[in-house]
């Protein structure tokens, strides 16, 4: 059932760790969402899945084989991540540059087909980048830009999609529309996508799961209704909230309480 | 702009500078004549000799490193990603200079002059890559240790400056400033051992591409950065410790031609190699031409040339271009 499954991971740098016996399962074909707060362990957790780190305890496992085993290639056929802070690229078109994605399909030498073109274009419609298909990625906007960089990962038409904060720099409109087409590709074609997010509402509308991690380890994980609590939320973010259910979803919402309604910061 | 006519255009620069330089040279050749020449191979005459001796010869070598060079940076800069990558970052033009100021103060010319050059140049690429090797292959560490590099070597040549007499000093900054008037014997059999890899950097475009987003992304795509990295810049540096070999240091040419490229003909490096080994030929048998004929009967140094004009021109482009175009 589950396609990613986290056993006992410890990882850190150097001799810190930051991930301490991490432990849960991805199902497959669900949108699984990670929430907690700034320093919980989120980015290095990540990290460890997309195996730019290693973990120094447990195994990460894609679809019953440890991830360290798998080839480069294999893993970038099956796998996409969509890492949070990315460097500019070099002037490159925006149809160009979500090509790339196409790469690991296709051999060194051998162009992309027609196939691939057709893929290309696809993604670069469902995340509304048509329109500045020839612009260079390096002078959009940072809205745009994460809009292309997610179009590169669908074209890689993997069975997993790992996202770190994928929704961090669009509008509302762009939020929403990118979260249901992950729900939409995730019921049509089976694809897993891990998502990390900051924002609690979008996590509880669109994820089937969400693990909400403190302090470098999990501190409660299952259906966002069961993790979205107020007595959740309020000691991992240690700010008090109410938490009630959005009418046409019946999805958790939760409202937040400023501590200062009159604008004076109290004592 | 569209890439055919890119490409297109290039050609037709490069052909024309190959044209002009065999039209021009120290010594003035009526074009009836050159054209005769051309014309009619069989025939002897002083002409003849000359075009088909030495204006052919010096803007075929011109040609090869100029284009060398070029994709040489175009490598460069795509893997260190960094506007200021060209090809003597890892230090290989302070070890060739080295190789040679030492081959000059022993007396020797010619074919040994150019190999103790080559291996000045192999010395600095195995110290660069070895430091780096040793410290996870960072750009940030390459670029460090090839610029710490280039500084010993140019103070061992400052050194011996010191002590030598005058008259070696000036070959020396003859040939450090690089030029294409006396290249010494078995340089084309050098040039030639070599330059099939610059059209064979082209079967590793996508490592490039892939490159050219950052270790991080490259290896999200499945790239085995690492191993990439290391092949492509031992055979780059290699290509440029040869024509280093050949013509001293000519400036500019690795650094800028890849940039106005890129400019012209997309980051893709599908185009932009092909692009560059063109627009590189061309400019530097071009800057050549000129270097020939600007105070005859003396020469100029080619070096000179190509960091007057490609300088004053790439001032020009980085004060039009917008910052996100550069690289």
């Amino acid at each position: 059932m589950g396609i990613l499954k986290v056993e006992g991971v410890t990882a850190g740098y150097n001799t810190t760790p930051v991930i301490r016996e991490v432990t849960f399962s991805v199902p497959e074909g669900s949108v699984f969402g990670i929430i907690g707060p700034n320093g919980a362990g989120k980015t290095t957790l990540f990290r460890t899945l997309s195996r730019l780190m290693k973990p120094w305890k447990g195994v990460v496992s894609f679809k019953g084989a440890d991830i360290a085993g798998i080839s480069r290639r294999d893993y970038a056929r099956s796998v996409a991540v969509v890492p949070q802070f990315r460097q500019t690229p070099p002037p490159f078109t925006v149809r160009e540059f979500v090509s790339m994605g196409r790469y690991p399909h296709r051999g060194r030498l051998a162009r992309l087909n027609k196939e691939d073109g057709r893929i290309v274009d696809k993604a670069m419609e469902l995340l509304d980048v048509s329109t500045f298909k020839d612009k260079l990625v390096s002078t959009l906007s940072g809205g745009e830009m994460g809009r292309v960089f997610l179009a590169q990962g669908i074209v890689q038409q993997p069975e997993l999609i790992l996202m770190d904060e994928p929704t961090a720099h669009l509008d509302i409109g762009h939020k929403i529309r990118t979260l249901d087409l992950m729900r939409s590709l995730a019921k049509r074609t089976g694809l897993t996508a891990l998502i990390i997010l900051h924002d609690l509402n979008l996590a509880g509308t669109y994820c089937d799961s969400l693990v909400m991690m403190k302090g470098g380890g999990i501190h409660s994980s299952g259906r966002p209704e069961e993790v979205l609590s107020e007595g959740h939320v309020t000691e991992v973010y240690g700010t008090p909230v109410r938490v009630g259910t959005n009418p046409a979803t019946g999805k958790p919402h939760i409202f937040f309480l400023p501590q200062s309604p009159s604008g004076v910061i109290p004592d | 702009m569209n890439r055919g006519l890119v490409l297109a255009s290039l050609l037709l620069f490069a052909v024309t500078s190959i044209v002009l330089a065999l039209f021009t040279g120290g010594t003035g050749i009526p074009p009836a004549e050159v054209l005769r020449a051309l014309l009619f191979p069989s025939e002897d005459g002083v002409a003849h000799t000359l075009i088909w001796e030495l204006r052919l010869p010096r803007a075929l070598t011109a040609g090869i490193v100029g284009a060398s060079l070029a994709v040489c940076g175009v490598v460069f800069q795509a893997i260190l990603r960094n506007p200021l990558a060209e090809p003597y970052t890892l230090g290989v033009s302070g070890g060739g200079a080295l190789g040679a100021v030492v081959a000059i103060l022993l007396g020797l010319g010619g074919l040994p002059m150019a190999l103790l050059c080559f291996l000045g140049c192999c010395l600095s690429i195995g110290i660069v890559l070895g430091a780096a090797y040793a410290r996870n292959f960072t750009n940030s560490m390459l670029i460090l240790s090839g610029v710490i590099m280039s500084f010993i070597f140019s103070s061992a040549v400052m050194f011996i400056f010191a002590v030598a007499s005058s008259r070696e000093v000036h070959a020396s900054i003859l040939w450090l400033m690089g030029s294409l008037s006396a290249p010494p014997e078995g340089s084309m059999a050098m040039l030639l051992t070599v330059f099939p890899l610059v059209p064979g950097f082209i079967l590793f475009a996508k490592d490039l591409n892939l490159l050219s987003l950052g270790d991080e992304s490259s290896y999200h795509l499945g790239l085995d950065a690492r191993k990439s990295k290391t092949l492509l810049l031992l055979a780059a540096s290699l290509v440029t410790g040869v024509c280093v070999a050949v013509s001293g240091v000519i400036a500019f040419i690795g650094l800028v031609i890849p940039h106005l490229t890129r400019k012209l003909a997309g980051a893709d490096h599908h185009v932009l190699l092909p692009a560059s080994v063109l627009a590189g030929a061309g400019f530097l048998i071009l800057s050549d031409s000129i270097a020939q004929v600007v105070i005859r009967p003396l020469e100029l140094p080619v070096g000179v040339i190509t960091g007057m004009v490609g300088g004053v021109f790439f001032l020009l482009y980085l004060l039009k271009a917008r910052p996100e175009e550069v690289i």
